[in-house]
């Protein structure tokens, strides 16, 4: 079944929505997400005018001044509900590997056969 | 020494497509010393400058066609955008812009696969499919076609518009073919873009050779069915006024679009002259030279 638009973000989309927790210009974001991310992310002006009207029909954000070419844009509530998934959705992946580095296959299978199911979760990988 | 080249290159509307081909050609060009400046459906027009790499990119804004002025207001505000990284538009032709940077390494672009696949997909749906789509449905539930549907082999052969419909159903191929494609890129590319990688359209060597032959092998079907119809003079002089036809109105356009007049004006003067010079050839000077 194909994912529903924006149901997950990546990571040029997170940036912008979060750049515009506060009232920004849609033109200043292209130097202030690589000041944010320490030059790791940058996001190209096509890709952020396109994500710029998508959000703001997705009513993520919306358009607050227009000084002739110069738009700024505010996150909504639906975009900061939707900003706020995304980064608990980061958060379980955070813990999901640290577990990772946790585990040992002995714990697994105990904790299977305490639970009495036979079926125990193996890492992809051991050292 | 010329300070401008022009050079003749037929664009189909699935060729606009090959993002790759028009980026390679134009960075070729600029390596040699030509940095594109305008796009038609026929021709490449540039002009001189320092021989020196210079980095093109190809981006589809959906929405977009010939008769669209140059100085759109939206279009603008995404030049103004592209401008901050030091992309400038070098030319465009419908919904295809050939961005320039001067820069070593410049910021693409594009940088999220998911969101350039999704703009290439509504410029390919708006601009390929849904044409042609209708051409083919408009063909196939017409009355001429219901009626092909209902004559033995031997009553086909026997009708005078059997060579129409054999170019018909060449065309048709040629149609399906192209949609074919079309669905097969986007079908790859949208696998490709949820896996965070940008599939460009390349059409492969054989493949442009495929739809040379067949094109070549149309334009022969056409050619001699009409000069059976008309002869040799009648022939010539219906194919090079609809040539002429055809290169003045890409010149109105042209000169339009660079006007500023506005898509439905434009559009609505295009046809209105088209018809006229049409109405002119077929009722004034074929009659006169048959």
């Amino acid at each position: 079944m194909p994912r529903e638009k924006f149901q997950t973000l990546t990571e040029q989309m997170f940036y912008i929505l979060l750049c515009l927790r506060q009232e920004c210009c849609g033109i200043d974001m292209l130097e202030q997400i690589p000041a944010m991310t320490g030059g790791r992310v940058h996001v190209g002006s096509g890709t952020l005018y396109n994500l710029l009207e998508q959000f703001v029909s997705a009513g993520f954000i919306r358009e607050t001044k227009v000084e002739g070419r110069r738009r700024s844009y505010l996150l909504t509530e639906r975009g900061e509900e939707v900003l706020r998934q995304e980064y608990e959705r980061l958060r379980a992946q955070v813990r999901d590997y640290e577990r990772g580095l946790d585990f040992t296959p002995d714990r697994a299978v105990n904790a299977g056969a305490s639970a009495g199911n036979s079926a125990s979760w193996k890492p992809c990988c051991e050292n | 020494m010329r300070e401008h080249r022009r050079e003749f290159r037929i664009f189909s509307r699935s060729s606009l497509f090959d993002s790759a081909a028009i980026r390679e050609q134009a960075e070729r060009m600029a390596a040699q010393g030509w940095l594109v400046e305008g796009i038609s459906g026929f021709s490449w027009r540039y002009r001189r400058i320092e021989p020196r790499p210079l980095h093109f990119s190809v981006v589809y804004l959906a929405g977009y066609t010939a008769y669209d002025p140059d100085n759109d207001a939206e279009k603008q505000d995404f030049l103004e955008y592209c401008s901050q990284d030091g992309w400038r538009l070098a030319a465009w032709w419908k919904s295809m812009h050939l961005f320039y940077n001067e820069s070593p390494a410049p910021v693409p672009i594009e940088t999220d696969p998911l969101t350039q696949y999704r703009c290439v997909r509504n410029a390919l749906l708006w601009g390929v499919i849904l044409p042609e789509a209708y051409v083919l449905f408009a063909s196939f539930s017409s009355r001429r076609f219901r009626r092909t549907l209902t004559l033995t082999p031997a009553q086909h052969l026997a009708d005078p518009s059997f060579f129409w419909l054999v170019i018909w159903i060449f065309c048709s191929i040629l149609l399906l073919a192209d949609l074919f494609s079309a669905f097969a890129w986007i079908y790859r590319a949208g696998k490709a873009a949820r896996q965070g990688i940008f599939l460009e359209r390349k059409t492969s060597r054989l493949g442009k050779l495929a739809f040379c032959f067949c094109y070549a092998i149309l334009f022969f079907l056409v050619a001699v069915y009409l000069t059976a119809a008309l002869g040799l003079a009648g022939t010539a002089v219906l194919s090079g006024g609809l040539l002429l036809i055809i290169l003045f109105l890409s010149f109105w356009q042209g000169r339009m679009r660079k006007a500023g007049v506005s898509c439905w004006q434009n559009l609505g003067r295009s046809f209105g002259l088209g018809l006229l010079l049409i109405l002119l050839l077929f009722g004034m000077i074929i009659p006169a030279i048959l």
